[in-house]
């Protein structure tokens, strides 16, 4: 939560994405110790290896390589922080007298672990999902390569 | 067990700092960043509510969020890339010609 905040006031932009990276594990922590450790397994996986790798690559890409920081500027600084805050109070309103609906009962305890238990429920009822998210993964890739490519293609052309 | 409204107000916050990062920030990646925490935020309240759930929906719902967000910021980035080749700029602000 303190590095989010780093991020918000951090100028130098790779600052920011090391600051996003503790978040992730912060984030992934948070999953491992509130009974979903898979999805805490997956989100240091894709989030720190993937994403951030790409965000890296984003930032040397598409800043010159002459040797100013990197900074990014910042715009309306107050009108937003005013708009933040409002919205903070307003979500966090509703729960300072604790929260209704937490009168959970003891979950049964299955036979399966949770990660065999996701492993069970992704192949029987959450198959056409996985599916269709498998389809768009594909897309989405296939469309980034070919975004991200496309003046090469063009300038090969005219050679 | 931490409860429930400790979750509650964690996300709120990461939401809140998520969205004041898209408003503030001129640096597109920045922007992108605040994109993925506003998400993250949303993953925080899906695995909380659903800790206590047997069939785990909230955890396969977070799994496609996940998924769905990689691709989002692929293509967001490979569209960044793009702009900064054919304008040589990554500042929203400056970005106001759309043939370029």
């Amino acid at each position: 939560m303190f590095s989010a905040l780093g991020i918000l006031f951090a100028k130098n932009v790779v600052h920011a994405v090391f600051l996003l990276v503790m978040v992730f594990l912060g984030i992934a922590g948070v999953f491992i110790i509130s009974n979903a450790e898979f999805v805490g397994v997956t989100q240091i996986m894709i989030y720190i290896g993937g994403v951030l790798i790409l965000m890296m690559f984003g930032i040397m890409l598409t800043h010159r390589i002459d040797g100013k920081r990197l900074e990014s500027e910042n715009r309306r600084v107050v009108i937003a922080s005013l708009l933040g805050l409002g919205l903070l109070v307003v979500l966090l309103y509703p729960i300072k007298d604790g929260f209704p609906l937490f009168n959970f009962t003891e979950s049964t305890e299955s036979n399966f672990t949770v990660t065999e238990q996701i492993g069970i429920h992704l192949m029987t009822t959450e198959l056409i999902a996985l599916e269709v998210t498998a389809v768009l993964l594909l897309m989405a890739l296939i469309g980034a390569a070919y975004i991200a490519g496309l003046n090469l293609k063009k300038k090969h052309g005219t050679d | 067990m931490v409860p429930i409204e400790h979750y509650i107000i964690f996300s709120t916050i990461l939401l809140v700092i998520g969205l004041v990062i898209i408003l503030i920030k001129r640096n597109v990646i920045m922007i992108l960043a605040g994109v993925e925490l506003i998400l993250n935020a949303a993953n925080i309240n899906l695995i909380a509510f659903s800790q206590n759930d047997p069939n785990l929906s909230g955890q396969m719902m977070t799994l496609f969020v996940i998924v769905v967000a990689v691709a989002e910021s692929a293509v967001a980035l490979a569209i960044v890339y793009q702009i900064f080749r054919h304008q040589g700029l990554s500042d929203l602000d400056q970005l106001n010609e759309l043939k370029g």
